[in-house]
């Protein structure tokens, strides 16, 4: 019996969050141009500002080229094939609350897990839903205000507290930062929006749900999570999509931003629909992340990357401010034909900041994983410190594994470590379990378990659980 | 328990067992000798069921079921237990965690009432007691750091968990010290019963003053050349393996 | 300035470099050679700042006209010999009156009358340099070494390059050592004056041979180097390649390792120094294309002052390349504030049954260890010197040949001296 053959059988596993919700929606017909900018403006009735900023971003976008840099493949993406709008028409009028709210939509939501009912809802966990391009609903709204902190759809931030989007939003992540964000800027339809005041650490852990549903749309969210001096959140995402044979384009920005002593933990569980077997389908995930640290602050980046047919993202922190602490915790898997590029980028400007990256890839089936990845040591930043730590696991013969790192330093008081392994669940550890009597999938996701366990322990409890077994299951049927 | 008949296997294409029979009754404590490259480890592999061994003859019963046919898991569920010679680390999985999946599936095929997380860890932490490994070594990655000794002893420790009808030990014996031999003899021999059989693979006699076999066979060029009691074992350990396989310059 | 100076620099280089390629074209044994190079050149740009390859790397050095002018200098010394056998090159062209050739190496020249290996061709080669050393190959030596052949005494190969203006010259050379053979060559180059040498070197190991390989690059501060090495080691060869860089104007170094033979083992090391407003910058990638190859690469840079290391270890695991090991370890030490150490190592890996790792770290000397020996009274600017000297001493004493590291310590500790900032 070869234990890959087995691994094979395994590898084969359905994507379970791969149906289409029957939801009315009013989407823009396909094609991008100033127009389309203004339509998006337009409905959201924003400011005269925004709608320029958008402008400028799009113009920015139409001078740029596709990155190219990537080890990805795919056919040349035509952007005037995607619909950038699409809302459920039950939104049109805005509910006001979740008892508002089309039950088909909550229903789609509970199917994912994601009760939206408050009662039923996980404790201690408020929840903003995006579906598609606007917010569904979103949680404990009233109770987080209570402790001041503000959670709440972007598109309604910009009419609520404009001061402080108009402040912060593009100065993480510039209108021109890369051809996606500038793409993102231009037509961002929806996505959350956070600040927690000064000293206040978030009573409970915030989450967003991403859900791609209308087939040839794109999603383009925006968030912005401002953490004012003093002050912690911990804050998730989660992204599936139902199953369809076109692939689906996904840009979205994430800016961070540490204000002096706050602390930021982002975690993420990405499962967009990973497309099929032979490669047919999926999301494309191109996504920028960043974050700004300043003085004594700290983000924390975790995530477990098992969906999308591409993923392309690098959530960064930028160490601005003296003993400034960033962090990049990653499992990433790919199976069949799925192709990951990510990693990180740990930008040290300040004095006596610190970076961690630990990373993870696991690759199976004819997939492609890479880990890319830049220290940054600027000449200011005295007694810096960086350890990255980059495994691969590799489970077959048919995929490949790739380790990028940069490593720039400027400063010879700063101390620059990156160790990478690649390694394969090896027969005899498989031997091993099974003369213990341990079946040889339960094997392998133990084995593959354990060697993901420094990055599990970084996500908050509910989800390390939830991680550990999407993993299980994207891994059911693929034993090496 | 167990009859071996007529066995052969290949290695790589190469026959290392020549018609091997030996037959293994419950109670009873059997230790196999020869010199190195006679076939020890491949009978031990063989029986566990390790990939790239092949039985290309004879057959090898288990309480009347072929071996050949079971994989190494439902081996391990039957009873039969392989106490390895180099085990191998699994750096990531904790030996708790490894032992709480080993005993739940061996326990279910067994029909046996699953153990709660309370009382797993009453027992491996007694059983880690009865080994000298400190309880603190459950929370490590399997076998992942461990000394040459304390892997020996943590087979043993899975052992006495698993409390199989069959134990093979293969060399488990080597690079022991005194102490910790003492200690591996002591698990063993806590082990023996009326319904269990041992069986002892080892090169040297030392392993026999602890654990006092019924039967001692010499292995030697893929066969059981001799078989006879512990007092056969004092023999060998005098006369060396070569009055026995006519090779009497070369043993060493 | 000619017409062109307004031209981007990489548009320029391009230019020089087809006129140096066109006005080499002649009809003789080496014609496809120059050819097929030549329509590389033709369809290649060469780089600039957004090529990945030459990020950290600028060209900027070669606005002062290097590839338009041709080194013709002769009157520099020759340093003194490592080995008792020595070949002699100046600007690239065989000095058959300052050469000595054991009787077991044979020599043939890169001199067009008679063809070449088929390795010598041009998409062996990848950057623009190196074609343009192709297209340009009217001189160069192949060493021959015949098969179950030992040669006991290393062979030095002195590649000197020598103008009192900025110009160029090509050099080329090719070991050819047969099968179950061994050999040492020291590849050593020496310079005097703003020359850029554009060096292309090809080893060959023939299967079961045994190669010990130095690069010596130790040239004056103003002269440039653009090198290229490949080595092929044959099936169950052992290959070691040790090169020892110090910081110029510009050093680049592309070195290629195939492994296309099953059972080779490679050992690349380096040791790379760069003090004053030096750059150096190595760029190496080891394929493993074949099953049970074994490579294993140290690399230790120094950088002092304002100079700047760039360091890319590529190790690229072919589908089908099981039982593969390769390892890369580059370790890195900035002994001053502006200094510059950028460093890249990368796994290409698309096969499971592999044992592949890299490490690389980049800091300053250890600070306990200078306490130490300054509470021994030993000042602060000799502790380091100590320590840095301590930091390659790893690889210095595993060099197998005495006169090398004999070469090298004198060499390293006078770098690390002058690395000392002048605070």
């Amino acid at each position: 019996m070869s234990s890959q053959a087995e691994l094979d059988k395994l590898i084969r596993s359905d994507y379970e969050a791969g149906f289409v919700s029957a939801i009315e929606s009013d989407t823009l017909p396909p094609g991008l141009n100033e127009d389309v900018v203004r339509f998006i403006s337009q409905k959201k009735g924003e400011p005269e500002w925004l709608l320029e900023w958008r402008l400028e971003a799009y113009r920015k976008w139409q001078a740029m080229r596709l990155p190219a840099w990537a080890h990805i493949k795919h056919p040349p993406l035509d952007f005037n094939e995607v619909s950038y709008y699409s809302a459920p028409k039950s939104m049109a009028d805005g509910p006001k609350s979740l008892d508002e709210v089309d039950p088909e939509l909550l229903r789609t939501y509970e199917k994912l897990g994601i009760p939206l009912h408050e009662q039923e809802m996980l404790a201690g966990v408020a929840v903003d839903a995006v579906f598609d391009s606007v917010s569904v609903g979103t949680t404990f709204r009233a109770k987080l205000l209570e402790a001041g902190v503000i959670f709440c759809p972007i598109s309604e931030a910009v009419h609520e507290y404009p001061e402080l989007v108009k402040k912060y939003l593009g100065s993480v992540v510039p209108q021109g930062d890369n051809f996606y964000a500038a793409l993102n800027s231009a037509v961002f339809s929806d996505g959350s929006f956070v600040y927690i005041p000064k000293g206040v650490r978030c009573p409970m852990e915030l989450s967003t749900y991403f859900r791609i549903n209308e087939a040839k749309t794109g999603q383009f969210e925006r968030t912005l999570i401002v953490a004012d001096e003093g002050s912690y959140v911990s804050y998730l995402e989660g992204c599936t999509a139902p199953v369809r044979d076109e692939n689906q384009l996904h840009a979205a920005v994430v800016e961070l931003v540490a204000l002096p002593g706050a602390q930021i933990k982002y975690s993420t569980v990405q499962n967009w629909y990973p497309g099929d077997a032979e490669g047919k389908g999926g999301i494309y995930n191109f996504v920028t992340k960043r974050g700004v640290c300043h003085d004594n602050a700290k983000i924390s980046w975790t995530q477990v990357e098992t969906g999308s047919a591409i993923t392309w993202k690098y959530p960064s922190v930028v160490l601005r401010g003296d003993n400034a602490v960033g962090e990049f915790y990653s499992v990433a898997l790919t199976r069949n034909k799925q192709q990951a590029d990510t990693g990180t980028k740990m930008i040290h400007l300040g004095k006596n900041t610190r970076s961690t990256i630990i990373s993870k890839g696991i690759s199976a089936g004819g997939s492609s994983n890479a880990y890319r990845g830049l220290v940054r040591i600027s000449p200011r930043a005295e007694n810096a410190r960086n350890f990255t730590q980059c495994d691969s696991l590799l489970l077959g013969d048919q995929c490949g594994a790739h380790t990028f790192p940069y490593i720039e330093s400027r400063n010879p008081s700063a101390m620059v470590e990156h160790e990478a392994t690649t390694s394969k669940v090896s027969d005899d550890q498989l031997f091993l379990c099974r003369s213990r009597g341990i079946d040889p999938e339960k094997a392998v996701s133990m084995i593959v378990n354990g060697f993901c366990k420094e990055v599990f322990k970084e996500l908050p409890m509910e989800f390390a659980v939830e991680a550990g077994k999407l993993l299980e299951v994207s891994l059911e049927g693929a034993v090496g | 328990m167990l009859d071996i008949r007529n066995l052969r296997a290949t290695v790589a294409g190469e026959e290392i067992l020549k018609g091997l029979n030996l037959s293994v009754k419950p109670g009873e404590v059997h230790a196999i000798m020869g010199p190195n490259g006679s076939g020890k480890s491949t009978l031990t592999n063989v029986l566990s069921g390790r990939d790239g061994y092949a039985i290309t003859g004879g057959e090898a019963l288990f309480e009347g079921r072929d071996l050949a046919e079971l994989e190494p898991e439902e081996r391990a569920h039957a009873g039969l237990f392989l106490a390895f010679q180099y085990p191998v680390e699994i750096p990531g999985v904790s030996n708790l965690e490894f032992l709480k999946a080993s005993l739940e599936a061996t326990r279910k095929a067994q029909g046996k009432e699953p153990w709660d997380a309370v009382t797993l860890l009453r027992h491996a932490r007694e059983t880690c007691k009865q080994v000298d490994l400190d309880p603190q070594f459950l929370k490590r990655g399997v076998n992942e750091g461990f000394s040459g000794g304390e892997k020996k002893r943590n087979e043993i420790m899975q052992m006495l968990l698993l409390q199989p009808k069959l134990a093979l030990l293969d060399e488990t014996d080597s690079g022991l010290d005194i102490d910790a031999l003492q200690v591996v003899a002591r698990g063993v021999n806590s082990l023996r019963s009326p319904e269990r059989a041992i069986v002892l693979v080892t090169h040297y006699q030392r392993l026999l003053d602890y654990i006092v076999p019924d039967y001692v066979h010499v292995l030697a060029n893929g066969r059981i050349l001799k078989s006879g009691g512990k007092e056969l074992a004092l023999e060998l350990e005098q006369r060396g393996y070569g009055w026995l396989t006519g090779e009497e310059e070369a043993s060493a | 300035m000619s017409a062109t100076a307004q031209e981007p620099l990489n548009v320029q280089l391009k230019q020089q470099a087809l006129a140096l390629a066109r006005a080499g074209l002649r009809e003789d044994a080496l014609q496809s050679v120059r050819r097929d190079a030549l329509a590389l050149l033709e369809h290649t740009e060469f780089p600039d700042k957004r090529t990945e390859q030459w990020k950290y790397t600028s060209l900027q050095a070669l606005t002062a006209g290097h590839l338009t002018r041709v080194a013709r200098g002769n009157g520099a010394s020759l340093p003194a010999p490592l080995a008792t056998h020595r070949l002699v090159l100046i600007n690239g062209h065989y000095q058959p009156a300052l050469s000595q050739l054991p009787d077991s190496i044979t020599l043939t020249r890169f001199d067009g009358s008679r063809a070449l290996a088929a390795e010598t061709a041009s998409d062996t080669l990848r950057t623009p340099f190196a074609w343009l050393n192709n297209a340009t190959l009217t001189d160069g030596l192949q060493l021959d070494i015949a098969d179950n052949t030992v040669v006991d005494a290393p062979v030095e190969v002195l590649l000197l390059a020598t103008d009192d203006a900025p110009s160029h010259c090509q050099t080329r050379l090719r070991v050819q050592l047969g099968h179950h053979s061994r050999a040492t060559v020291i590849e050593r180059y020496a310079a005097t004056g703003p020359v850029l040498t554009n060096a292309v070197t090809e080893l060959v190991a023939g299967a079961g041979s045994q190669l010990t390989h130095y690069r010596l690059q130790a040239e004056s501060p103003e002269s440039l180097h653009i090198g290229t090495l490949i080595i092929a080691p044959g099936r169950d060869s052992n290959v070691h390649s040790c090169q020892l860089m110090q910081g110029n104007v510009l050093r680049r170094n592309d070195v290629r390792a195939i492994m296309a033979e099953s059972g080779a083992s490679l050992a690349l090391n380096g040791i790379f120094v760069g003090r004053g407003n030096s750059h150096i910058d190595n760029q190496i990638t080891v394929e493993h294309r074949v099953p049970h190859c074994h490579s294993e690469q140290l690399f230790k840079g120094m950088a002092g002052d304002t100079a700047k290391l760039v360091f890319n270890g590529r190790i690229h695991i072919f589908e089908g390349a099981k039982g593969t090991n390769a390892e890369l370890s580059n370790k890195n030490l900035l002994l001053t504030p502006g200094a510059e150490v950028d460093t890249k190592p990368e796994l290409e890996i698309y096969n499971d049954d592999v044992k592949c790792s890299h490490g690389t770290t980049c800091g300053q000397l250890d600070a306990q260890s200078l306490f130490y020996l300054r509470s021994r009274g030993i000042d602060a600017a000799e502790a380091k010197r100590m320590l840095g000297f301590g930091f390659v001493n790893e690889l210095l004493g595993a060099l197998p040949d005495q006169a090398v590291a004999e070469w090298a310590r004198p060499w390293l500790e006078q770098a690390l001296t002058e690395a000392e900032p002048a605070k």
